[in-house]
């Protein structure tokens, strides 16, 4: 009794816990990410005027963009910082693998530095995929840009014609890089020259994550609907500088929205980034430019009726108490409480009518009622629902019925009978536990169609087992409130 | 009402299983025709003796409860198509059995003649909706089935066995 006590405030208590961490129930602003912004701006003048301090153009402009978007009432806006925040709080696979990726590459850059330039190349490859993996080109780029050099010299060194893309990804993570003239040799400043000359030309500039679906799963991984992603370049005919901002959002596997050039020469560009901004919500779906809608509410009632079929397991056993199996149909009402994703409880009720055998041992059909009670655990798909159930079963045989294999019994000579080959039952009953597998397919949100397995394992009365182990069978029709 | 509609979808589900299980249950009378009013069977073989003052010629009418592979029944030999009520015990008036069934043969095995003696085994056999039962080389019997229900009365049968009518 003591540990029933126990297990039951047990229970309890992880429900109340989980529950209590539940997220509250009501609307969410729609979160967004404004990723630093960029400059590529660049030309072969300034990469190799290393200790001038560069002008910064792009911090006012992340700073205008920032102020601009957490105007609006129903976004969350996510700044770079709290980017790199939200990467470094996924999970600790993801710590693991980042500093993996860090190790690596120190190694990689202390073998380039020991001349052991094959092995350097081994381990850096193996820096670039951990750390690519892990976002560390945008919360790091710098980091991710002197790997990409340090790739590149080593490729020098093998003559590897992969240098020049490897000097353009450097160029793509940290466009601000500068270089001082004589500190590598000629060829190798040749190919960076080339490789910005090249980059500023003809590279473009369009998913910072580079793929789609690493730029989805990114979005995903720090629980944001969009990103904003702005960069400066020169203009085409190199005269100035202009302004280009992107958004890209989960409901679209391309960039959503795409602001024009906005040069900076008009002394208007910051009016044109409000505007671009009031146009990217207005042009928005109704239900994205809102609130998000509230998470599905994860309590959830689900109410069946089924057509039940249930056989005795021991009637299929060697000692069986009849030459063959009889049969049990009838109806079922399930009613399940959905409390917690995925956990719930359940009530089922059965009304069953036995078939009489082919060879007559039971010698007249009866009615019995099933009663089930316990937990429920689910995983739910986007149209269907997979359940298991475990739980405690009662049956009450509800008539008095005789089950005897004699002949003569069976004949009704109570002359010639054998009664000790005859048993009667009376207002019995069976408890026990019970376990079942299911699924729902939902026809509509609502609507769903219901078919289960269960089987149970009676352990009461504890000198009555003929008719134990029933198996059962339903189809249903359902509803989810 | 509900309970008639589970019973009877109960029983379309083993409708098949049901009848050949069942198959004899019932009452079965003489065919028509070949052992009438005008020809009741001679049941000599039964070792019934008109001899000993007997009448062997009866009315056969089989009774039975089929169980799967097992049957169990009644055999009445009447004087009459009418059935009387048996109120004075007579010589094979009626046996009780316990038959065996399978592939169409019925197998009624330590069948004793009026006597209570010379236990044998009677096979009969299933023709399609008829049983025969080759009573001996020069006489065969054919049963068809009765509309008759299998009354209470039907199935007793006091085997009281008379050595002779003396």
């Amino acid at each position: 009794m003591r540990h029933r006590n126990t297990a039951i405030a047990l229970l309890v208590l992880v429900i109340a816990v989980q529950a209590s961490a539940k997220e509250p129930a009501g609307p969410r602003n729609r979160r967004i990410a404004v990723l630093p912004v960029r400059n590529f701006a660049i030309s072969a003048d300034q990469v190799w005027q290393k200790g001038v301090k560069a002008p910064v153009p792009q911090e006012a402009l992340q700073s205008f963009l920032l102020k601009r978007l957490a105007i609006e009432p129903f976004l969350d806006v996510v700044t770079p910082d709290q980017v790199t925040e939200r990467v470094a709080a996924i999970g600790k696979n993801h710590t693991d693998r980042r500093e993996l990726g860090l190790s690596y590459l120190k190694l990689g850059m202390s073998q380039y530095k020991a001349l052991q330039v094959k092995n350097a190349i081994r381990h850096l490859e193996d820096a670039e995929k951990a750390l690519f993996a892990v976002y560390e080109d945008i919360v790091d780029p710098a980091t991710m840009a002197t790997l990409s050099l340090t790739l590149a010299q080593c490729y020098l060194e093998e003559k590897n014609p992969d240098i020049h893309l490897r000097l353009k990804e450097m160029f793509w993570r940290e466009p601000g890089r500068r270089f001082s003239r004589g500190f590598f040799s000629g060829s190798f400043e040749q190919a960076i020259s080339g490789a910005l000359h090249d980059f500023v030309a003809t590279h473009r500039k369009k998913n910072p994550l580079i793929t789609t679906a690493r730029l989805e799963r990114f979005m995903r991984d720090i629980d944001v609907a969009a990103i904003f992603f702005a960069y400066l370049e020169n203009t085409t005919d190199g005269s100035g500088t202009q302004i280009r901002i992107l958004v890209h959002d989960r409901h679209s596997r391309n960039v959503s929205h795409r602001s024009n050039f906005i040069s900076t020469e008009q002394h208007a560009d910051l009016d044109q980034i409000d505007r671009f901004v009031s146009r990217w919500i207005t042009c928005l779906p109704p239900q994205i430019a809102g609130p998000e809608p509230p998470k599905e509410s994860v309590s959830e009632v689900f109410l069946d009726t089924s057509f039940s079929y249930n056989l005795f397991g021991t009637l299929l056993g060697d000692k069986r108490l009849t030459s063959d199996a009889f049969h049990n149909l009838g109806m079922g009402l399930t009613v399940e409480w959905q409390f917690l994703s995925g956990l719930g409880t359940f009530a089922q009720l059965n009304m069953l009518i036995s078939t009489t055998d082919p060879e007559r041992d039971l010698t007249d059909s009866f009615p019995s009622l099933r009663v089930i009670g316990g937990l429920s655990y689910a995983y739910r798909g986007k149209w269907w629902r997979i359940f298991t159930r475990f739980g405690l079963e009662a049956q009450f045989l509800l008539s008095e019925f005789t089950i005897t294999t004699h002949p003569w019994c069976k004949w009704n000579v109570q002359e010639k009978c054998n009664f000790t080959e005859q048993n009667t039952y009376q207002d019995e009953y069976m408890v026990g536990f019970h376990t079942a597998l299911g699924a729902q397919f939902f026809m509509t949100p609502q609507i769903y169609v219901t078919t289960r397995a269960g089987f149970a394992a009676y352990i009461l009365p504890s000198d009555r087992v003929e008719l134990d182990l029933p198996l059962s069978f339903e189809v249903g029709l359902g509803y989810s409130l | 009402m509900y309970r008639s509609l589970f019973i009877g979808l109960g029983a379309l589900l083993l409708l098949g299983a049901c009848d050949a299980s069942r198959f004899l249950s019932g009452k079965w009378v003489l065919k028509p025709g070949e052992q009438d009013e005008e020809n009741p069977v001679d049941i000599t073989a039964l070792g019934c003796s008109a001899l000993e003052g007997a009448d062997c010629t009866k009315f056969i009418e089989l009774n039975l409860g089929h169980f799967g592979a097992e049957v169990v029944g009644t055999m009445h030999f009447l004087n009459s198509l009418v059935t009387s009520d048996v109120t004075e015990c007579k010589q094979c008036e009626c046996r009780n059995f316990e038959a065996h069934y399978k592939n169409d043969v019925l197998s009624i095995p330590g069948f004793t003649d009026c006597k209570g003696a010379n236990e044998r085994t009677i096979i009969m056999t299933v023709d399609g909706n008829e049983l025969v039962w080759e009573l001996d080389s020069d006489t065969t019997i054919r049963f068809v089935r009765s509309d008759q229900l299998v009354t209470t009365r039907d199935k007793l049968c006091d085997e009281c066995v008379t050595e002779t009518q003396q």
